[in-house]
């Protein structure tokens, strides 16, 4: 046992040693150190002696089983196949040739004496001896090379800063050198590299050095430091020098990797890697904005300090663990990193300085590689458990890191979409020691500076060897792209929070750990819910009808089919329809359902139930029989108010109220009675909504959460008596209770669309005009439609659009083309809309659905219900005067989403968890995600997925089914059915008419697929779930035209350069470059050869960015000067695209294109 | 929200005699009481489908079975 512990903690320091660039070998029984100039410290040396037996028992164990490796010098005279990791940095530098992402270097600040001429002469030795400093990149045959020029000018600049005022000094340096760190490099011509000196004084003096990435690395920099120390010291005092030879160099490196990749040496570390590296999906910290598809590699820097008792105590931790200080940060910043990003399988990258031969240890060039470091965090552990995962998980990966990443990247072929495959955080500890450096006459000191370019989303490098204990810290770097420096800021602060939590209590279990402080809880808790504002006292959604009708009885209330009706003539109305009601047995539910035609007497009909003490419930005659019989009989329904025309839609076994019908409501009653009114607990209204097993459910909304709604809506976003809205949302959709009463709480108009008008976005153009409208309320989907088909816009008109996510495009041209524009979110659940935003023109990319509306109350939570960080997705809970009653008689159900409220004090509160996975800003407005579950939205309704295949399962013929919500042709959701049959031999075309038919008369028209396709089998996951996101596409361009030929002579020559680039017989037209089998370099011969073939420039980017012949075609044939044809094709896309649209607005129409 | 192990959750209710469940470790809210079961999620559900038989809110229930009837509500 104790053997085996000595050789791991053995083989713990030699990986640690090496990792900062530190060799050891074995001679007899010596051990052999050898490292950069002042890595190896008193204190390490100490260290050393101590673990020697077992330092030299592990490496002695490992010469057993390792091959020496072989490097030989090669030929200069032909050109060299790059080093794995330089094709990919050859690649990106290829993609944007200007980026600063891949320039590395340094500043050393000169005070003292300086002799320019000296220093001039020493890079000129430097460049002899070292060749990457000659090295260039050229392409031969679409391949990239390099080749080794005998001698190369030496680009040595001067900048003299002294005649600036002396305080601005340090801000000059740091600019100047970015800006010169930042200059693009001509790989092709060289050299790679080139230093400035910024002359600030005659005896101070910054010397900014920048190479590319392709030629150098980290340690290569302090190997050249090393050496222009000893030769400028040598030149200075006049005496001889001769550096040690260097037998061999980068280029026989980068031959012999060849050699060793293809060879046995590596199959076990590969091997490692596969098993070590399956299955794995990175999930990305939440960003600011979303990714572009390609980044210019704007950076942005932050810098946390790591507090020195902290840091100290750090290293204890490590040192009782039999860990690195590098595995407890690591392991620390995976608890971040795992909670921020809601998964428990998290990665992390790292460098490591790779020269496996120690002919190479002192030969400058690119020998960087990154580690992959992979952890399960699954199961509450402690952090001393999370820590021996880490330290075992870093162990195997110092085993096995003989592996180039890109090699593995070749090898292993993770999805490739630009970003980097495996990782998104690059994470080092820079734990080697800060040697001074001696120039003779001079003082030499390090100047911190920000890298011009970022090649991870986000770097972090925690320093933890300054020679200023207070310079200790975590140096971010990041994309700024994807995140503002706030955000980066909170992040650190929280890992400074885990770090102190774990070395407080390292048996603490992680889970436990919480992120937040008592300020920003208080913020997001609190400060941000402060919505409080009581609602008037004995006011009800009914009296403030009867007030404005006594207030103003002869203005117009409503206007349906031309037809004006005053407040007077719809409050005697609807009075009369309560009085009507309140004769009959309305059941103890008292629910009355509402089967009429969009009229004035609808809105009667809404009041005339509430003033009942009755709650409606919306009987949409759209809807097929049975769904409307469900309805009645589940919500214990026993009265119907209907029409003459309607009566066939009317479920049987229910008294029928004809409005229509003379008789049926007796108008002439003497309207002066009271009839009494309902109370704030009393229900408003039920509404059913989608259920996930197959049985919709009614949502129970009570007085006091549609009161608390109208009047926070009446505030903002706002309504007055001059007001007229356009109503044209069906009333089985909840927010039709906005159109109907909030107008008529306040005393303005509503005109009501006919169902006819409302799916003809020329009718609704009309209305708006011809109605002088003020508001109209619609989903995105419509508005869209409004737009597409030709609608101005007005500037007089306030837009409230809600139901499904705004796309940012459709809030601009929105914001555009009128004069307000709201964007709301709400589940019906929480009653209607529980959060609003203004949406200002050419806003953010996606388009925020605001704060709480009056007495509401917005949380996100984790799993644990505790409330995440700002800008960290999580569960969306509202609680508040919204909260529904619950799911009329659903016990269970309104049990698990109705939850107890921890945070608002009210005694019994409960919030609604919506299933929504939303994120707050940094200033408190909230951003929603999508759906945690099978929940999706279609047209801005609701659809449980499982509802769907629940009905479709129950026709005859069909084994199986899944569903899926497919987006074809940009923002149009549309949803899609999957089916399997019971007899394989059935006509499929015959199926899909059964089967349509049978979701026809089951299911409302919004929730029958428009897609429905035969499949063999439906996919599976892994772990046996329907795999969804496998199923094919039913578009008809994939199911069509996926396999389509060329048809132009473009994409015939297109075609036939990529058949021969990827070795296939032909190419579809519409196949993906990169799933055919393409990869970055493979499009360099493309590159070359659509440029000879057509005689016509193409750019990287071009083919990056146009994957697929066609789309590639399309955009040469534009350069051509055919920008009419693809004008003409846009146009007609857009027509196909309307009239598709138009049909299932109109009648939900199936699409064609069905898949055979 | 990934990679969740079966949690226990208990059966609270509150004074307006709601019922619901949540996971067991977290604390009893303001105004909310352990109802006596804890178990499975299905356990606790069916514990509350038997226990929650009426499901009006407590000033409903009053209202219903003191005032109003049927007959309208009249003057």
């Amino acid at each position: 046992m104790t053997g085996a512990r000595g050789q791991e903690s053995g083989a713990v320091l030699v990986r640690d040693l090496e990792a900062r660039g530190i060799s050891l070998t074995v001679v007899g029984d010596r051990l052999r150190l050898s490292a950069p100039t002042g890595v190896v410290t008193p204190e390490l040396r100490e260290t050393l002696q101590a673990q020697k037996p077992a330092i030299l028992a592990y490496l002695l164990e490992r010469a057993a089983t390792d091959a020496p490796l072989s490097l030989s010098p090669v030929s200069r005279q032909n050109p060299i196949p790059l080093a794995v990791a330089q094709e990919r940095i050859w690649f990106l530098h290829q993609l944007s040739p200007e980026s600063a992402a891949y320039n590395i270097g340094g500043a050393l600040r000169l005070r003292g004496r300086l002799v320019p001429e000296v220093q001039a002469r020493v890079w000129t030795a430097l460049v002899a001896r070292h060749e990457a400093l000659r090295t260039v990149f050229t392409t031969v045959d679409g391949q990239p090379v390099m080749r080794v020029l005998p001698s190369a000018a030496l680009e040595f600049d001067q900048q003299d800063l002294s005649a600036s005022p002396v305080d601005e000094h340090e801000a000059l340096i740091r600019t100047r050198a970015l800006e010169y760190m930042a200059r693009p490099f001509d790989i092709e011509r060289g050299p790679l590299w080139r230093v400035c000196l910024l002359r600030l004084a005659e005896d101070h003096h910054v010397s900014v050095v920048s190479m590319h990435h392709l030629v150098s690395d980290h340690w290569s920099m302090t190997i050249l430091t090393g050496e222009f120390c000893r030769l400028y010291t040598a030149f200075v005092q006049g005496q001889p020098i001769e550096l040690p030879s260097l037998p061999v160099q980068y280029v026989d490196y980068a031959v012999a990797q060849r050699a060793w990749i293809d060879g046995p040496r590596l199959q076990a570390p590969v091997d490692y890697w596969r098993r070590q590296l399956a299955d794995l999906t990175v999930v990305e910290l939440p960003a600011d904005r979303a990714r572009t598809p390609i980044a210019d590699g704007r950076p942005g820097w932050s810098w946390s300090p790591l507090p020195a008792p902290l840091l100290a105590r750090l290293r204890d931790l490590a040192a009782a663990r039999h860990a690195t200080l590098f595995m407890v940060l690591v392991a620390a910043w995976k608890i971040v990193q795992s909670r921020y990003t809601g998964t428990t399988d998290v990665t992390v990258g790292t460098p490591i300085s790779s020269r496996p031969v120690r002919d190479v240890e002192q030969v400058v060039g690119m020998f960087v590689n990154t580690l992959v470091l992979r952890t399960d965090m699954s199961g509450s552990q402690t952090f001393d458990e999370l820590l021996a995962r880490v330290r075992q998980v870093a162990l195997d990966a110092y085993a096995n890191q003989d592996v180039s990443f890109d090699h593995l990247v070749s090898v292993l072929k993770p999805a490739r979409d630009g970003r980097t495959p495996f990782f998104q955080v690059l994470f080092n500890v820079l734990n080697a020691p800060v040697e001074p450096i001696r120039l003779p006459g001079l003082h030499a000191e390090p100047v911190r500076l920000h890298m011009p370019g970022i090649q991870f989303d986000l770097n972090i490098v925690v320093e933890t060897e300054q020679p200023d204990p207070a310079q200790n810290g975590m140096a971010v770097s990041f994309d700024r792209h994807l995140f503002d420096e706030a955000t980066i800021a909170r992040l650190m602060a929280h890992y400074v929070r885990v770090l102190d939590a774990v070395v407080a209590a390292p048996s603490c279990r992680i889970d436990d750990i919480d992120l937040l402080d008592d300020r920003e809880r208080h913020t997001i808790v609190t400060a941000w819910n402060a919505t409080a504002d009581p609602l008037p006292a004995g006011e009800t959604v009914v009296t403030l009808f009867d007030a404005r009708a006594q207030a103003q009885p002869d203005a117009v209330a409503v206007v349906a089919d031309g037809v004006e009706t005053t407040y007077a003539t719809l409050h005697r109305r609807a009075r009369a329809i309560a009085r009507t009601l309140s004769r009959l047995d309305l059941g103890p539910a008292r629910i009355v359902g509402l089967c009429l035609h969009r009229s004035s007497d609808m809105v009667a009909a809404v009041y005339g139930v509430m003033m009942a003490g009755a709650a409606y419930l919306p009987l949409d005659p759209a809807f097929p029989a049975d769904r409307l019989a469900y309805m009645v009989q589940d919500s214990t329904t026993t009265v119907v108010l209907s029409e003459r025309t309607l009566l066939a839609h009317v479920p049987d076994g229910v008294t029928v109220i004809c409005l229509d019908d003379s008789d049926a409501v007796d108008d002439d009653i003497d309207d002066a009675g009271a009839i009494g009114s309902p109370t704030l607990d009393d229900r408003a209204y039920v509404l059913y909504t989608s259920g996930s097993t197959g049985r919709p459910k009614g949502v129970e909304i009570p007085h006091r959460a549609f009161l608390n709604f109208l009047l926070s809506m009446a505030r903002e976003p706002g309504m007055r008596e001059t007001d007229r809205l356009l109503a044209v949302t069906t009333l089985s959709f909840d927010i039709a209770g906005l159109e109907i009463c909030l107008p008529l709480s306040v005393g303005a108009r509503v005109v009501v669309a006919s169902r006819d008008d409302a799916v003809d976005p020329a009718r609704i153009a009309r209305l708006l005009a011809t109605q002088a409208i003020t508001v109209m309320q619609a989903t995105p989907a419509t508005w869209r439609l409004l737009l597409d088909d030709g609608w101005e816009g007005d500037s007089g008109l306030t837009v409230l659009c809600g139901g499904e996510a705004m796309p940012p495009d459709l809030a601009r041209r929105l914001c555009a083309a009128t004069g307000a524009v709201w964007n709301m979110y709400g589940p019906t659940e929480t009653t209607i809309w529980s959060t609003i935003a203004r949406v200002e023109a050419g806003g953010d990319e996606v388009v925020s659905i605001g704060r709480p509306i009056a007495n509401t109350q917005v949380y996100v939570l984790d799993d644990r219900r505790r409330p995440v960080p700002i800008g960290v997705p999580g569960e969306l809970f509202i609680g508040g005067d919204g909260v529904a009653i619950g799911y009329f008689q659903r016990p269970e159900l309104t049990a698990s989403r109705f939850v107890p409220d921890p945070f608002s004090g009210k005694p019994g509160a409960r919030l609604y968890r919506t299933g929504d996975l939303a994120r707050f800003r940094e200033d408190g407005r909230l951003e929603c995600l999508g759906r945690l579950d099978g929940q999706v939205k279609v047209r801005g309704f609701r659809i449980e997925l499982g509802e769907v295949e629940a009905v479709l399962a129950r026709c005859a013929g069909v084994r199986q089914v899944a569903t899926v919500v497919r987006s074809v042709q940009g923002d149009d959701a549309v949803l899609a059915a999957y089916v399997v049959a019971d007899d394989r031999s059935a006509d499929t075309g015959t199926l899909i008419e059964a089967v349509r038919g049978h979701a026809r008369r089951h299911l409302p028209p919004y929730m029958v697929p428009a897609y429905i396709v035969t499949i063999e089998a439906l996919p599976l996951t892994p772990n046996g779930k329907i795999d969804r996101r496998a199923l094919p596409a039913p578009s008809p361009v994939s199911t069509a035209t996926a396999g389509a030929p060329p048809s132009t002579s473009m994409e015939s020559r297109l075609a036939a350069i990529w058949a021969e680039v990827l070795h296939l017989p032909d190419v579809p037209v519409d196949g993906n470059f990169f799933d055919l089998g393409g990869h970055s370099l493979l499009l360099a011969q493309v590159q070359r050869r659509v440029q000879e073939t057509l005689q016509q420039p193409v750019t990287m980017l071009d083919l990056f960015q146009h994957p697929t012949v066609r789309s590639l075609a399309a955009r040469l044939s534009r350069t051509e000067g055919r920008d009419e044809v693809a004008r003409d094709a846009g146009i007609r896309d857009r027509m196909a695209r309307q009239r598709r649209a138009l049909d299932r607005q109109r009648t939900s129409r199936p699409l064609s294109g069905e898949s055979r | 929200m990934a990679d969740q192990q079966p949690v226990e959750y208990r059966v609270v209710v509150n004074e307006a005699g709601q019922y619901s469940l949540q996971p067991s470790f977290l604390p009893d809210a303001d105004g909310w009481v352990d109802a006596g079961c804890r178990g499975s999620e299905d356990h606790c559900l069916a514990f509350i489908r038997e226990a929650w038989t009426d499901m009006r809110p407590i000033a409903i229930r009053q209202a219903d079975e003191g005032t109003r009837g049927t007959a309208g509500r009249d003057a």
